[in-house]
């Protein structure tokens, strides 16, 4: 056997290897998922989780199936994604040009340092009150609250990008006569697209959580806001699958940054990693 | 000593400024909803720094923190056995994936409906809401120990217990902390909310109360409160994980930074 060939065959064999590894996984991780569903149906039926609070597992099921053809949980669903979605381009808008100008220059970053460090750790939700007074439970309020409880990861991890930049590669890029274009193209976007990805992914999963509680409690219309409805009309099965389509959309928002991810990272050294 | 003044100088202009706008802008303001800054310290000073710090600050922090510091066992406790057993972590993964991925306040109905109200239901969502972050991170930190270590605790037969608390935990530390650190943010998210979902007392249920009757000077007030408490909450985290890991950032700063 020639070394290519063997090359080839072992690249054949690692991958089938890889293949039999991620389909083992996913069984292991289904039979977990049914062990749990089977024991809470039977816990329920029988009466051991208390019946106020546990519906059976299969109704719940049945719930979220039911939802799939309900034009208004879609439509919820379109409500919190929308803001959460709004929120986040603004905090995009804000956070790129303010997160470079603090990663650039020294000034703006340390007269930002006390007022940034006093409004981060402050709940987005402390701040539910005051917009209630301000807009009432309107789209407005909730795009306001995802914008101050999101805007922090992304600002912050943009602010690293800059101070991330490898000295060398720009005495390298100016000594090769890089343009302005070129440089940023090939070294400074490198560096910054890594950081600003990690901090978008941590900005939009918090921006889906604060849109939830703004409607849970502030009673904007949205996924939230089903979920309190569901409870006041104690139809569990249904407030039960609400929850659990939440966390769906979680998944798939996550899953969504990882596809957006891997072609714009590919050759990221976490990626590497990761394919190995 | 000059160039301290002008370093404090920097830092402190545009707070400074900040401040001075608001109190001056709104000093004759007359709208119901931005009330003058002076009317809402005033309101501050009047209700928070005199009984109501005793009979609703004190429960909402007592309740934060020990639900805090349940999250953060179970976190590392389960993080450690499900990052040192394969199998377990496989077969457990999408449950977590999932939990994890359900925004904590979703689950406040269900924990209304299992406890109704008081202080369990409070603490349950915290713990229930706020440990993935701090699972996650330990799994992870455990799973990233260098084979190498691992090789060196066998071959000097380490016992169970050595092996947890000289070895596991310490390398796992930085990322146990970062997992806190979000465990913390989300359980002063999650007192605050629950508190406003359903209760009868503390910080939470002033401020939205104080909303719904519209009394604007103590929904700021409240509002003062709440961003004091996460501040000092996070202060005094990143305190005790600068002390622990100590040892941490003087090897990181010699190593990362060559």
């Amino acid at each position: 056997m020639s070394a290519g060939t063997w090359g080839m065959s072992l690249g054949r064999t690692i991958k089938q290897r890889q293949r039999r590894l991620r389909i083992s996984k996913s069984l292991a991780g289904s039979v977990t998922v049914l062990t749990v569903l089977i024991i809470w149906e039977i816990a329920a039926r029988s009466g051991i989780l208390p019946e106020v609070a546990f519906p059976a597992a299969s109704a719940v099921l049945v719930a979220l199936g039911g939802l799939i053809f309900n034009a208004s949980f879609w439509a919820a669903v379109a409500s919190t994604l929308a803001a959460a979605g709004v929120g986040l381009l603004i905090v995009t808008i804000i956070a790129v040009p303010l997160g470079l100008a603090i990663g650039r220059v020294q000034f703006i970053s340390k007269s930002m340092t006390l007022v940034i460090e006093f409004l981060k750790p402050i709940p987005p939700v402390a701040l539910l009150p005051l917009a209630l007074l301000f807009w009432g439970p309107s789209p407005t309020m909730k795009v306001f609250l995802v914008v101050m409880g999101s805007l922090w990861p992304l600002l912050i991890q943009i602010s690293y990008g800059p101070r991330g930049v490898d000295k060398t590669q720009l005495d390298l890029a100016r000594s090769y006569r890089f343009g302005r274009t070129r440089t940023i193209r090939h070294i400074l976007l490198p560096t910054l697209v890594p950081h600003a990805l990690v901090g978008l992914r941590v900005s939009a999963s918090i921006a889906i959580v604060v849109a939830v509680v703004a409607e849970l409690i502030g009673g904007a219309t949205g996924l939230g806001q089903s979920i309190s409805l569901a409870q006041n009309a104690a139809d569990l099965p249904v407030m039960y699958a609400l929850i659990m389509a939440t966390g769906l959309i979680g998944l798939a928002v996550n899953a969504l940054f990882e596809l957006v991810g891997k072609p714009l990272l590919f050759w990221h050294p976490t990626m590497r990693v990761k394919e190995s | 000593m000059k160039k301290l003044l002008r370093d404090v100088s920097i830092m402190l202009w545009l707070p400074v400024l900040i401040l001075l706008a608001w109190w001056f802008g709104s000093a004759n303001s007359t709208s119901v909803y931005a009330p003058p800054l002076k009317v809402i310290m005033q309101t501050f000073a009047h209700d928070w720094l005199g009984e109501r710090f005793v009979s609703d600050a004190l429960p909402s922090i007592g309740k934060f923190a020990v639900g805090f510091v349940l999250a953060g066992i179970v976190g590392v406790v389960l993080g450690l056995l499900i990052g040192m057993s394969k199998s377990l972590g496989v077969a457990l993964d999408p449950l977590i994936q999932f939990s994890r991925a359900i925004p904590p306040p979703a689950i406040l109905p269900v924990a209304l409906l299992i406890f109704g109200i008081g202080t369990t239901m409070n603490i349950s969502v915290i713990v229930a809401g706020a440990v993935w972050p701090t699972l996650l991170n330990t799994i992870e930190g455990v799973r990233g120990l260098d084979p190498q270590v691992s090789d060196m605790t066998r071959s000097y037969r380490l016992s169970y217990s050595q092996r947890v608390f000289r070895v596991l935990l310490p390398a796992a530390a930085p990322q146990i902390f970062a997992g806190l650190r979000v465990t913390l943010q989300l359980s002063i998210i999650l007192i605050v909310v629950s508190e406003m979902f359903a209760s009868t007392a503390g910080i939470g249920f002033y401020v939205l109360n104080s909303q719904q009757m519209f009394a604007v000077p103590e929904t700021w007030a409240g509002t003062i409160v709440l961003g004091l408490l996460g501040y000092i909450a996070t202060a005094v985290f990143v305190l005790v994980e600068r002390r622990v890991l100590s040892w941490h950032r003087g090897l990181f700063n010699a190593t990362e930074k060559v």
